[in-house]
């Protein structure tokens, strides 16, 4: 499988602290690679990071075989690297069908756009119900359908998203997951940051356990759901 | 006060000497910079050090002005008398000022000082009556019983007398309590309000000082230019105020005097050049376009000002800037400094009774029910995955917001009757997720401020520079100097804070909390950020800090290993609620904690083995 | 009408009733043109605030330097439409010029709320100084841009002049409100006002946008000093009243709220001319001072903006 994505050394931080440091990692075609770790790993700024909101002080990011440096998010998007951020990051004032279509505000290609719609609304049907309300009306878990369905609009290649279970109910959260899934199947490739090992090692085919911005355990989903490393990186020794 | 005595010499000496050799029209233009210079400390004051944007100081100078010319018109008061009277007036109103002034911020505060220095001018022109319209007043010159203070050179002499005295006042008030009480609040206002500092009480204060100066240089400008009228204090001199501050440096009062008199040579200079150049109108347009110039230069590329060149050039930034990383994810620095042996004094712990506490934003039901105490003397740990409403519980306990049902009570005191500069006074102190240190003031400066419930100094006082303030002090030092050997921060101690590695600035943040001699410490994510080796340090400095002080502590943390070496009891919060409470040993084993954490498995699960074996207490 | 109340009597007759009819409909009618005005000003001031979040100081001298470019170019002979049209676009252009050259630099560089303020008043003073030399301080008349009686509809009595702003004043609010509501890139720009961060991982280009922004909200205050600019003297300082009652206006409505900046408007126009005609002539300005304290004592969000909250 050809690589996507690929993270070499990356080393990032705000002003004079380090949140990174020297991270490698890689997404391959057709794959769910799911970052793992306890709040304050780093795994936020990794997204933001290959999402080109932070830049990174060393190392490199390349897409698809080329680097991503100096694009800016904007651009980002336009080559199919697309984030949903942590806490949703809907227009609370923006009807949930202009959400949706600010996701494909960069397309040119409207009929397919509108095709695009319809295929959201029928993944989340409680969408196609609210489509004329305000989005901050929305639950939590609808606003995180929304901010999916949104992230979909843009025909992404990699689809990054942070932290996708936060503050929902289980029930909700299984739903997402069920759409991750789904998407997955469908042939693009995902990159999960989650504190919720569990759910997302069920669903990634690989994945990378963070601790204090470094990369400190990384193998195939399968094999870390019984590593008890695993369980000592969250909870303690 | 051997110094004080040479400088006083010094200064009177400059004083006498240039007053008369130094022909009329210079003294004039000095006496006018003067002028400008005692408004400019005063709105320095407002704008600078308790951040508060004015342009429409001179309003309050207008009053001040008007006053002047009413009292020694219509009731003959000397001026020794009318100054300070036109300066209180102007407090009393810049006091009304500030409380409505309370709810607005940033440009909503400029628009109103905007609207109120405009309307000042207004209301001048219509009160035909008693101000003479737009004709004005004419002002007879200030009198010291026989003697006229009529002449150039009298004019200098008293208002640099007063330029002197009130830059001293102002400099012992930036020094005081009361300045960094105000510098606290325009950084970091919550972590200011959880210290002590009353917002209410210090910004209107700041309005009303700031009020006092204008007034005061307003009745001054009277006196020296003779006459009084609507037109002589608009928006223009407003901005020329602040352009003042912009160019000479925000606050400082050697800035502001430099910003002040700098650009009041330059105007007159300017009219001097244009009038030999045969230019007439033209000269005012020409000084705004510099003035325009000035400001936007200084503002981009010298923020601290002509005053701070010499700081910039070594490449120092004024402000030293804190990091903005998202919560929780900074970084870490070199190993921190060793752990304390010495003693402090104890406290005794408090009880905090949380009972059926809930509380909602908007959609999100942030805590749901949640009921927990911490004994005197216990150290509980609060955790849960992210979302769970940790946060929100503490910032309930420092009264930043209200919850919508339950109660809160610290040895028996209702706390949701308090306010949150109250909380501190009752024993209760905290940190911040943010590590909230005040990167304006030095390391020993921020402790001095965790200090603010004990100083007793008043406003008078302060500025007199009586004897009782500086013992007050000295012994507040003293105690601050205490808590900087015990954590090892002595070196440290003058450094601005803003400049501190950021281990370093979670531990005066701990300092600045211990100083208050808290009996319940509230700690919101200690080891954020740190790596391993401060992580010991610090679970070492809080058991310390426990045995020393004796007092209570509620933790936020996600270091799970610090959370079960560290904590008597530990309560775990999930979607709001608490799903366990009990000792490390129960929490750990909790399959409903397990669950929360890492999620439920479909297989039944075994015995978390990891956790039982391999958990060890530090 | 004043004097008859003075006078302790008001008489009953019809056709007294009838004549202050006719001076009511006059000064609803003064108030609503004026208000279109206040309310042109108020969006360009709300458009940039709620995009840039600054609070543009520099609006009534951008709009000063503006209406003396159409003055100019008038005088020039230019034909009507070209001379009003090139006037718009060199204070969109103005205005997109200090975003670019002033505002994204300052906050490349963390600039404080203070910093931004006194970056937008540099701007007020360096164009109103500029001003003043390249066109001096005599007081000019601007040439009226529609001539012809009054017209009569029914009782009331208006200028074409007045209804000539209120149309321009309504036309402008409804595109701005259409191209906001109906076009990608007024979404775009709804986006940037709620979360420019996220309306980058939108693909969205957040700096042009704010270029934008600058451009159509000082292009709106042009329109708003062009207008104004018969009924007023043409001088560099004549436009400070306008200003003021934009900031009323716009305070009014909620600095937030970009309907309430045009109710704002009209509501501020119509209260100042009942007070000028029925009270006295020389309360409008005050009024408009006395409105903005009193707003932001009370109600700091204004009519319909968000209620502002201390966070923490």
């Amino acid at each position: 499988m050809s690589v996507v994505l690929s993270l070499s050394a990356v080393t990032a931080g705000y002003g004079p602290i380090l949140a990174l440091r020297e991270v490698s990692l890689e997404v391959r075609e057709g794959e769910v690679v799911a970052l793992l770790g306890a709040n304050g790993a780093g795994k936020t700024t990794t997204l933001r990071v290959i999402a080109g909101l932070l830049p990174p002080l060393a190392g490199s990011i390349a897409f698809e075989g080329r680097p991503l440096h100096p694009l800016p998010p904007e651009e980002r998007v336009a080559r199919g690297i697309v984030l949903v951020p942590e806490g949703r990051g809907i227009f609370p004032e923006l009807t949930v069908e202009e959400n949706l279509w600010l996701g494909a505000w960069r397309r040119r290609d409207l009929r397919a756009a509108r095709a695009d719609l319809e295929q959201v609304f029928h993944l989340f049907p409680i969408l196609r119900e609210r489509r004329r309300q305000l989005a901050g009306t929305l639950s939590g878990g609808e606003q995180q359908m929304l901010a999916i369905g949104r992230a979909l609009m843009a025909r992404p290649r990699l689809l990054l998203l942070d932290e996708p279970s936060l503050g929902l109910a289980p029930l909700v959260v299984r739903h997402i997951f069920e759409v991750l899934r789904a998407i997955h199947e469908a042939g693009t490739p995902l990159l999960i940051a989650e504190q919720n090992a569990h759910l997302a090692l069920t669903l990634a085919h690989r994945a990378y356990i963070l601790q204090n911005g470094e990369i400190r355990l990384q193998g195939e989903a399968r094999v870390l759901r019984e590593n008890p490393e695993v369980k000592a990186l969250y909870l303690g020794r | 006060m051997a110094r004080r005595i040479v400088w006083g010499a010094l200064i009177a000496g400059i004083l006498g000497v240039t007053a008369f050799t130094l022909p009329s029209y210079f003294l004039y233009i000095l006496s006018l910079a003067g002028i400008w210079a005692i408004a400019a400390i005063g709105l320095d004051l407002l704008t600078g050090v308790a951040g508060q944007i004015s342009i429409g100081h001179a309003g309050f100078m207008a009053i001040g002005a008007y006053t002047v010319a009413l009292l020694s018109l219509r009731l003959e008061v000397p001026f020794w008398l009318a100054l300070p009277a036109a300066g209180l007036l102007n407090a009393l109103i810049g006091l009304a000022l500030g409380l409505p002034a309370l709810r607005l911020s940033g440009p909503y505060l400029a628009i109103a000082t905007l609207g109120f220095g405009v309307a000042v001018v207004e209301i001048l022109r219509r009160w035909e009556p008693v101000t003479g319209g737009f004709m004005g007043l004419k002002v007879p010159p200030p009198a010291l019983g026989p003697w006229s203070l009529r002449s150039d050179a009298a004019q200098y002499l008293l208002i640099g007398t007063l330029l002197v005295l009130l830059a001293g006042i102002a400099i012992r008030l930036i020094r005081s309590p009361f300045g960094r009480a105000w510098i606290a609040l325009r950084d970091r206002e919550a972590a200011a309000q959880a210290a002590g500092i009353s917002l209410a009480h210090y910004r209107t204060l700041a309005f009303a000082v700031s009020a006092f100066y204008a007034g005061v240089a307003g009745g001054l400008l009277a006196y020296r230019v003779g006459r009084v009228d609507p037109d002589g204090l608009t928006l223009t001199h407003s901005i020329f105020l602040v352009s003042a501050l912009i160019v000479g440096g925000l606050a400082s009062v050697p800035g502001a005097i430099l910003g002040a008199v700098s650009l009041t040579v330059l105007f007159h200079l300017l009219s001097g050049l244009g009038t030999a150049l045969g230019w007439r109108t033209e000269v005012g347009d020409v000084r705004n376009v510099l003035y325009g110039a000035a400001l936007i230069l200084t503002a981009m590329f010298l923020p601290g000002g002509l005053w701070r060149l010499p700081m910039h050039m070594r490449g120092r930034r004024w402000i030293p800037m804190p990091s903005r990383a998202p919560a929780g994810e900074e970084g870490w620095e070199r190993p921190l400094v060793s752990v304390p042996q010495i003693r402090l004094g104890s406290t005794a712990g408090g009880r905090l009774e949380v009972v059926e506490v809930s509380k909602r934003f908007g959609g999100l039901q942030a805590l749901d029910r949640v009921s927990f105490t911490v004994e005197p003397g216990e150290i509980v740990g609060l955790i849960g995955p992210n979302g769970a409403g940790k946060t929100t519980m503490l910032n309930l306990i420092s009264r930043f917001y209200d919850p919508d049902a339950g109660a809160i009570r610290f040895e028996g005191h209702d706390l949701l009757r308090r306010r949150p500069h109250e909380i501190v006074r009752l024993g209760i102190a905290r940190t911040f997720q943010n590590v909230e240190i005040f990167p304006a003031l030095t390391v020993r400066e921020n402790l001095l401020v965790g200090q603010h419930p004990q100083t007793r100094a008043g406003l008078i006082a302060v500025a007199a520079g009586w004897p009782s303030v500086r013992r007050e002090e000295a012994r507040l030092r003293e105690r601050a100097e205490e808590v900087l050997e015990w954590l090892g921060l002595s070196a440290l101690a003058d450094r601005p804070a803003g400049s501190l590695a950021f281990g370093q600035r979670k531990w005066v943040e701990l300092g600045r909390a211990l100083v208050a001699r808290p009996r319940l410490l509230l700690l919101d994510e200690p080891a954020a950020g740190l790596h391993p080796a401060e992580r010991q340090a610090l679970q070492a400095l809080l058991r310390g800090i426990r045995e020393a002080l004796g007092c209570s502590i509620l933790l936020i943390e996600h270091d799970m290993n610090l959370v079960m070496g560290l904590c008597d009891r530990i309560v775990v919060l999930n979607f709001g609620r608490v799903i366990a409470q009990g000792t490390p040993a129960e929490v750990a084993e909790n399959p409903l904690v397990i669950e929360a954490y890492l999620g439920e498995r479909e297989e039944e699960d075994a015995q978390p083995t990891a956790l039982r074996s391999g958990e060890g207490r530090a | 009408m004043a004097k008859a109340w003075r006078m302790g009597g008001v008489s009953d007759r019809r056709e007294d009733r009838g004549a202050r009819m006719d001076l009511l409909i006059r000064y609803l009618a003064g108030g609503l043109s004026a208000g279109a005005l206040y309310g042109l000003m108020a969006l360009g001031l709300v458009l940039i605030y709620r995009a840039s979040e600054v609070v543009n100081f520099g609006h009534g001298d951008l709009a000063m330097v503006s209406t003396f470019a159409a003055y100019t170019l008038l005088r020039a002979h230019a034909p009507l439409p070209l001379a009003l049209g090139g006037a718009v676009l060199f204070g969109a252009a103005l205005g997109a010029l200090a975003e670019r050259g002033l505002l994204r630099p300052a906050r490349r560089r963390r600039a404080t709320p203070l910093t931004l303020v006194v970056l937008t008043l540099g701007l007020a003073l360096v164009l109103n100084g500029l001003a003043g030399l390249l066109w001096g301080h005599e007081i000019r008349t601007f040439p009226g841009l529609v001539s012809g009686p009054p017209l009569r509809l029914g009782p009331a009595v208006i200028t074409r002049e007045q209804l000539f702003n209120l149309a321009v004043g309504l036309l402008l609010a409804l595109a701005l409100y259409a191209f906001l509501r109906f076009t990608r890139t007024g979404l775009a720009l709804r986006a940037v006002t709620q979360n420019p961060e996220v309306a980058r991982l939108m693909g969205i280009p957040v700096d042009r946008i704010l270029i934008l922004a600058w451009g159509v909200g000082v292009g709106l205050g042009a329109i708003a000093g062009i207008l104004a600019a018969p009924l007023i003297y043409l001088e560099p300082n004549a436009m400070l009243p306008l200003l003021i009652k934009g900031f009323a206006a716009a305070v009014l409505g909620g600095m937030t709220s970009l309907p309430g900046a045009v109710i704002g408007g009209w509501l501020l126009g119509i209260l100042e001319n009942l007070a000028a005609g029925y009270i006295a002539t020389e309360l409008k300005t005050p009024l408009a001072f006395a409105l903005i304290v009193a707003v932001l004592v009370v109600r700091p969000a204004g009519l319909l903006g968000r209620p502002i909250s201390h966070r923490v």
